[in-house]
């Protein structure tokens, strides 16, 4: 049974992240048609290859867009709805440096704002004016629970999750009503390249989070924690006085 | 570059050292600059897979990507990285299952053959050695493809020579076909060792995999005496897809204090779980729960508390296997050295260039980490395997000594020749080359 109703594919941007790829697994297993998009033409083979093996339902189109590079949007999008048509956008593409990198290296504090910040909200307006018009589709983006409440530890990755957060809820309102839905979804913490080296309790598992985001998409529910425990904990820190959050080491 | 407290699975020893995730193949290269060690999912239990003193820890864990798949012959081209538990994911629902398994589905395709991993069905068809049907590995004198007919040397050296020869980067793996994920299972309890090793010659022939639990605190006429676990793949029940398993139904949440586990403790799991062995009859299972039972809890290694535990695998060669294991379990009763889960089994001939596994009967045993005690009565039972022409698994040892090693290896210096054609000056090195003295 398809996920969300309508014909066409659903591009996935980022597809070689590691929450992106569970969520490509599941979208395929469930009949839905997919197109891999990245920046990485040799990337997206070797994923697409991959995903011919595990899923079993030929080898998935790739598309390639960087979504740092601002001036080819317009181009890129034309190219990519003339190959396929579409009723759906999952938005997973970002990046995250330590934050002593951020600080050393202005070039990295700018990719983490481009790549998790401008480049998918730019990406994503050209989604919805399309959707729009079609009046129809869907929009589900990867932001983050280190968007909710800035800490030391992550805080200029944090600033363009917090943004990506207000810009989503934004788009949410803009598209009250034209029949286009627009999901945000927070993580916390899942175990990826990303996290590589991370030890928590709480790590959870990329295919956990695919199928909580799936299953939210097919839900309509417009903001996702996964695990669904972090909707606690944020609410719990969100809360938490300043001096308090000040002195917590995490 | 990220320092990391790294062990194996049996969590001790633990050292500090780098550690880095290449995300891609094309990453090797400058990841394998410096001097390194493999390492796929850190399941091994000892030192097999802790780097050398300096040495950087180059994680398998993003090489994870499936290359091909052959539905005809169910043959499996896939990144080292890639872990047994994708394999499956991506084979039953094709109906095809792995043709070696260890006992958790866990681990890198890479790390299975670097320690040339052995399952239920080792009487029947040997290790994962015979099921490699191409590898790559960059050893520091180049990339090279080999395979059992095609640089055949430096595939017996890099099959269960624990990542000394290079680091594994691909391989293509020949699955078996299944009808479905149903194993019929027989349990059958043996009152005694003389009736376990009977019920394993009674069985060898019509069960495609056994393996035997065993209650080491059982004294006297009842030494020896456990349950027999046997299973053969059903046929034709049509069922190949159906929900995924999830990953884990517990998880151990932080190391468990370690007098929990004292004798007492011990002695009341044994008699439990030889009591719960008396249903008999045949019985149907899922493949998940056949096996991999401890894979439904979650970090279960915690279970033995701070200090870790040993896991003491030795493989004892016929004709004097059953009266060395014999000899074995009787020293392991008379001092009181209970394991939790201790596993006896039917194996055959390995054929690499460092082998483990000897037509006899191997045993593996859990036993806390209670420092200085623990490891004399292990050196004392270092003493017994050697009497009987035995030997450890290396991926399961953390404290052999190097003359104990020698004795067990007599084939270490050929395969040392082969590894150091390949590896001159230890740039890939471990733990534990370094506590047998591999390289001298």
């Amino acid at each position: 049974m398809s996920v969300y109703p309508g014909s066409g594919a659903i591009a996935v941007f980022g597809a070689t992240s590691g929450i992106a790829r569970a969520v490509t697994e599941m979208l395929l297993s469930r009949g839905e048609t997919v197109v891999l998009v990245g920046r990485s033409r040799e990337a997206l083979e070797a994923q697409a290859r991959d995903l011919e093996v595990i899923a079993g339902k030929g080898s998935p189109p790739i598309f390639t867009w960087d979504v740092i590079d601002f001036a080819n949007h317009r181009e890129r999008f034309g190219a990519l709805v003339a190959a396929h048509a579409l009723k759906g956008l999952f938005m997973a593409a970002g990046v995250l440096f330590p934050q002593d990198e951020c600080e050393a290296d202005p070039e990295k504090a700018r990719l983490t704002f481009d790549a998790n910040l401008t480049g998918p909200a730019l990406v994503m307006d050209l989604f919805a004016a399309h959707f729009k018009a079609k009046g129809a589709g869907f929009i589900s983006a990867v932001s983050s629970v280190a968007g909710e409440r800035g800490r030391g530890k992550v805080l200029t990755y944090a600033a363009a999750k917090a943004g990506l957060t207000a810009y989503l809820s934004g788009l949410r309102h803009r598209l009250g009503g034209s029949g286009v839905f627009v999901q945000t979804v927070k993580p916390g913490f899942v175990r990826t390249r990303m996290t590589a080296g991370m030890k928590s309790p709480l790590m959870a598992e990329p295919e956990r989070a695919a199928r909580d985001i799936v299953s939210a998409i097919e839900a309509r529910r417009e903001i996702v924690y996964t695990p669904f425990f972090w909707k606690h904990i944020m609410m719990i820190i969100r809360a938490l006085p300043a001096p308090i959050f000040r002195r917590m080491k995490f | 570059m990220q320092r990391a407290v790294m062990s194996g699975w049996g969590r001790h020893p633990r050292v500090t050292a780098g550690e880095i995730q290449p995300a891609s193949l094309r990453e090797i290269p400058g990841a394998l600059a410096g001097p390194y060690l493999p390492r796929g999912q850190g399941r091994s239990y000892g030192d097999a897979g802790l780097p050398a003193q300096d040495h950087i820890a180059v994680q398998s864990a993003g090489l994870d990507r499936f290359l091909s798949f052959d539905a005809e012959r169910g043959v499996i081209e896939a990144e080292s990285g890639v872990t047994l538990e994708r394999i499956l994911k991506a084979a039953l629902p094709r109906g095809f299952f792995l043709p070696v398994t260890p006992g958790t589905k866990f681990v890198s395709l890479g790390g299975a053959i670097a320690s040339n991993v052995h399952g239920k069905n080792h009487h029947r068809v040997g290790s994962i050695e015979h099921f490699v049907e191409e590898l790559e590995v960059a050893t520091p004198m180049g990339t090279r493809v080999c395979s059992a007919t095609e640089n055949g040397e430096l595939f017996r050296a890099t099959v269960g020579g624990y990542g000394l020869t290079g680091f594994i980067t691909r391989a293509r793996l020949r699955l078996i076909r299944v009808e479905s994920r149903a194993v019929d299972c027989l349990r059958v309890r043996a009152a005694n060792l003389d009736a376990m090793f009977e019920l394993f010659r009674r069985h060898d022939a019509d069960y495609e995999y056994s393996v035997a639990w065993l209650d080491t605190l059982a004294r006297g006429g009842s030494l020896g005496r456990g349950v027999v676990m046997l299973g053969n793949h059903a046929r034709n029940t049509g069922s190949l897809g159906g929900a995924a398993e999830p990953r884990a139904a517990l998880r151990v949440p932080m190391p468990m204090p370690a007098f929990l586990l004292n004798k007492k403790f011990l002695t009341l799991f044994n008699r439990f779980f030889y009591w719960a062995g008396k249903r008999g009859g045949p019985e149907r299972e899922d493949l998940e729960t056949f096996f991999y039972p401890l894979d439904r809890i979650a970090d279960w290694n915690l279970l033995y508390g701070r200090g870790g535990f040993f896991q003491y695998q030795c493989v004892i060669p016929d004709p004097r296997g059953e009266e060395g294991m014999a000899a074995c379990l009787a020293f392991m009763s008379e001092r009181g050295l209970g394991a939790f889960l201790s596993v006896l089994k039917r194996c055959g001939d390995d054929h690499p260039m460092l082998p483990f596994c000897r037509r006899g009967y191997t045993l593996a045993l859990d036993i806390p980490n209670r420092g200085e005690e623990t490891l004399k009565l292990l050196d004392a039972l270092d003493e017994i395997v050697i009497r009987y022409a035995g030997r450890v698994y290396l991926t399961k040892d953390a404290r052999l000594k190097p003359d104990a090693f020698r004795a067990m290896y007599p084939e270490w210096k050929d395969w040392m020749a082969e590894a150091r054609r390949w590896n001159p000056e230890a740039k890939s090195d471990s733990r534990l080359a370094e506590r047998l003295e591999l390289w001298r």
